[in-house]
């Protein structure tokens, strides 16, 4: 917006996470829930806000276990290929089925471990990259969405990454998202958010996303790659800078820079979401 | 700044304003603050909140409300329902950041119809928010020394009183000023006729701040509406444009600065004004609101604006050229000094405010002179950020 | 579009519902209360842990950037000005300058304090001009300090020297 404006030419973004120096993590997740409504209720850990969720979307769309194993299996494994990942690890569906619940019905193992670092982009009006660069990455398209700050009225269908995803694909004239986006990385910071953003965002259908899962539509070798870099479950819980991660992998994808995690692709999607007990989420659609 | 051309793409006009009282405790909630604020500036602006695209809110510290994540605990009663919303936050500056932030969203063709709204409720802090200040300093260099806020402003005031030979009584004149200016705002919480001897004798907090220099936490909130002309066009005849907007931050090093003059206040000045086409900034602002949460900071600011050669502020605020009848009125509205001061939400006395002065709806506020163009300021975070837009009733 | 031109009198009309402490201290307001128990332990970076090392010795340290030519204090890895990586560590005196000082009467929690604390910026000699550090000084009289006097660190005794920035307890007046 800024270069937009014509205030600035070239303008820097930052983002990171220091989430090593949180002792109390829970507490400050506490610390953003409705202090009338919502904070007196219980002590416990928020995560089960996610739980509570995960046990509608999974009732709803008859989403079967083995589905949502399944992406925490992708991710980490693909996490291997990412030097930058710390939780890269070779698992089978069966290590996760029986591993523990921690809130039932989500395990820990489904949630992403949390994670230091920072990610910076410098972005530029196309006079300016144009003069810098022979390969830019074009932002194509962008969009923003905040559902509502009540728990209870919000939908619980990942509402806002569907809306963000309308805008973004709005500006960048795209008709049928499944077909033109070539790679994605979605948040994924819970594992049945993967399914549940891909499905808001357009990337498969609501009732077919598990299967397509197991088959491995979603795959690093599949049809549309989602979570190359490990996701969050691979890469940590950057905490804010999550969505900064997402985008990075997908601009070094497009610049041909991701290694051995390389895929052929020309239009990517970074979507993120801003954790609980929150409905907002942004999404970013980059071309070559 | 050097090869900025300030291309954009559409101008930017303010319909509409509102803001709910100050106090230092209110009843409602955040939520309901800012509702009440958005309530006031559609109404004035003759909108509905299905016409608004995108909203922006400002708040200052979660410390305060006591809720992490605030933009999204707010975001309901700030319209963000169910459209595009963000908050922003550079600490005091927010009051004039979060409009700034508005004119993004607008000049940059993205929105038509952009809300931007600053609420803040430091009663939440509780007994005294003051507490909350704690942990803005440096956990390691600076915490160990058991610091209270207000050192910073003692420090910053004593170098300015310094280098330029001022004393304590041309900087109580101010806070004479501003309250007496206040007594005509219908939101004020500390408006009321005192004396420079009154300031002087006040409770000493950390010399040379006294209780009378400083502006009391507040609770409240305040909207703008910001749209583009061809929308405006059909709302008003008279509608505020936004010519010029700035903004620049300082290092985190405070004390490897010379704090007698506020650089950051002068470079984001210069940006605002270059595009605004100012070139003297002192003949050609009919009216200013600078940020004075202390009496003093309105001088400094005024310096950093460019209102004032170094030094020569007090010597304006003596004459009673900066008086609402004077030829250059600053802080008609009573400032923070008079109206109170709810960290981001100030955007109601300053921002609002020259909205309200160009649009010649100030009422009994309304300065004496003829205006045409006005600037407002706000300051924050580590004695940091200055934040400056220009706006002006004709385009 | 609710399109409409509308005329509103002098605004703003103030809402909003004041409250008085003895509204809340004496429950005539429901309220919730709540305390977050929000621990955290900041990592010193690199500089600062060099710099806290050096504390530990009685000594202080700053660092030097090349390009601009300043001796940096407090230390940092990079000169912010110059954008890169300094050039070297540099040891600075325990002696410095009063730029500003200010006598406080309350704590951090706003209550009024005993005795009044003495807090001043004190630029450090051997480092560049301006380059301060926050501190208070001791074993002077409030209304003899003056912008311009010159101090020296009173240190701890080294068995109790933690490493903090409390290794120097206050900052005395060098003359008299």
């Amino acid at each position: 917006m800024q270069i937009e404006s014509g205030l600035a030419d070239i303008v820097v973004v930052e983002a990171h996470s220091k989430a090593s120096d949180i002792k109390t993590f829970g507490e400050i997740l506490r610390h953003a829930m409705d202090p009338i409504w919502l904070k007196g209720v219980t002590r416990a850990h928020p995560y089960y806000f996610a739980a509570l969720e995960m046990s509608y979307y999974v009732k709803k769309y008859c989403v079967n276990d083995e589905a949502i194993a399944e992406v925490v299996v992708k991710n980490r494994k693909n996490a291997i290929l990412n030097d930058s990942a710390p939780y890269g690890a070779k698992l089978t569906v069966e290590d996760v089925l029986n591993s523990p619940f921690v809130f039932y019905p989500m395990r820990k193992i489904e949630i992403a471990e949390r994670a230091d670092g920072a990610v910076v982009f410098v972005v530029a009006s196309d006079e300016i990259a144009r003069k810098i660069t022979d390969s830019p990455i074009w932002i194509k398209g962008l969009g923003w969405w905040s559902e509502t700050s009540n728990y209870d009225t919000m939908s619980f269908e990942a509402l806002y990454a569907y809306k963000a995803g309308k805008m973004a694909y709005k500006m960048a004239g795209i008709e049928v998202p499944a077909n033109e986006i070539d790679i994605a990385e979605v948040d994924d910071r819970f594992a049945f958010k993967e399914l549940q953003h891909l499905v808001a965002l357009q990337l498969a259908n609501k009732y077919t996303v598990g299967d397509l899962m197991l088959e491995g539509h979603f795959s690093r070798n599949g049809s549309l790659p989602v979570n190359v870099s490990g996701g969050s479950l691979g890469v940590g819980n950057l905490l804010e800078a999550t969505g900064g991660q997402k985008a990075l992998e997908i601009v070094l994808q497009l610049r041909g820079d991701a290694g051995k995690r390389q895929v052929d692709c020309e239009l990517g999607l970074a979507q993120s979401w801003r954790y609980i007990p929150t409905a907002s989420g942004a999404v970013v659609v980059f071309g070559v | 700044m050097k090869g900025l051309k300030f291309h954009k793409k559409q101008d930017v006009a303010i319909v509409g304003a509102g803001m709910t009282t100050f106090k230092r405790r209110l009843l409602e909630t955040g939520k309901e603050l800012s509702y009440f604020a958005v309530k006031q500036a559609l109404e004035e602006a003759g909108l509905d909140i299905s016409d608004i695209e995108m909203v922006v809110m400002g708040s200052a510290p979660d410390a305060f409300d006591g809720v992490a994540l605030k933009g999204e605990y707010l975001l309901d009663g700030s319209g963000g329902s169910d459209r595009p919303y963000m908050r922003v936050f550079v600490g005091g500056g927010t009051g004039v950041f979060a409009p700034i932030a508005g004119y993004w969203h607008v000049a940059s063709g993205l929105a038509d119809v952009c809300l931007v709204v600053c609420e803040e409720k430091m009663s939440s802090c509780y007994p005294h928010p003051q507490s909350a200040f704690k942990y803005i300093w440096d956990p390691i260099l600076e915490r160990p020394l058991k610091p209270n806020l207000i050192w910073i402003f003692a420090l910053e005031m004593r170098r300015y009183m310094h280098v330029n030979n001022v004393k304590h009584e041309d900087i109580a004149l101010v806070s004479v000023k501003n309250k007496a200016n206040a007594l005509d705002h219908p939101c004020a919480q500390v408006a009321e006729k005192i004396t420079v001897e009154d300031v002087l004798k006040s409770e000493p907090m950390a010399l040379p701040v006294r209780r009378l220099d400083v502006s009391p936490p507040s609770d409240g909130a305040a909207a703008l509406v910001m749209v583009a002309p061809h929308i405006a066009r059909q709302l008003t005849d008279e509608p505020v444009w936004v010519t010029g907007v700035g903004w620049c931050l300082d290092t985190t090093h405070w004390t490897n600065r010379d704090l007698y003059f506020p650089r950051y206040v002068a470079e984001a000045a210069r940006m605002a004004y270059r595009m605004a086409h100012i070139t003297d900034p002192r003949k050609q602002i009919d009216v200013a609101e600078p940020y004075d949460p202390f009496d003093y900071k309105e001088l400094h600011h005024m310096e950093g604006l460019g209102l004032a050669r170094k030094g020569e502020a007090p010597i304006l605020t003596r004459e009673g050229v900066t008086a609402r009848d004077g030829d250059l009125p600053v802080c008609p509205s009573g400032g923070l000094l008079g109206v109170g001061n709810p960290i981001a939400a100030t955007m109601g006395v300053k921002a609002c405010e020259i909205y309200w002065q160009l649009a010649y709806r100030a009422g009994k506020r309304q300065v004496a002179k003829e205006v045409t163009t006005g600037v407002c300021q706000a300051w924050g975070d580590l004695m940091q950020v200055g934040t400056v837009m220009v706006m002006s009733n004709k385009r | 579009m609710a399109v409409g031109k509308k005329k509103i009198e002098c605004p703003p009309y103030a809402e909003g519902t004041p409250l008085s402490e003895k509204d809340i201290s004496e429950k005539r307001v429901t309220f919730f209360e709540d305390h977050p128990n929000l621990v955290y332990s900041w990592t010193t970076g690199q500089a600062l842990s060099r710099f806290l090392e050096e504390l530990k010795n009685g000594r202080l340290i700053a660092t030097k950037c090349n390009k601009c030519g300043r001796i940096i204090f407090p230390p940092r890895i990079y000169c912010e000005l110059c954008y890169k990586p300094i050039d070297g560590w540099v040891y600075v005196k325990d002696t410095g300058t009063v730029q500003t000082f200010s006598i406080s009467y309350i704590d951090p929690d706003a209550k009024p304090l005993d005795k009044p604390v003495v807090v001043a910026v004190i630029a450090v000699d051997g480092a560049s001009p301006n380059m301060g550090i926050m501190h208070v000084l001791g074993e002077v009289e409030p209304e003899r300090v003056y912008i311009g006097m010159k101090v020296k660190a009173v240190w701890k005794p080294e068995n109790e020297r933690e490493g903090a920035i409390t290794d120097i307890k206050y900052w005395r007046p060098l003359e008299g």
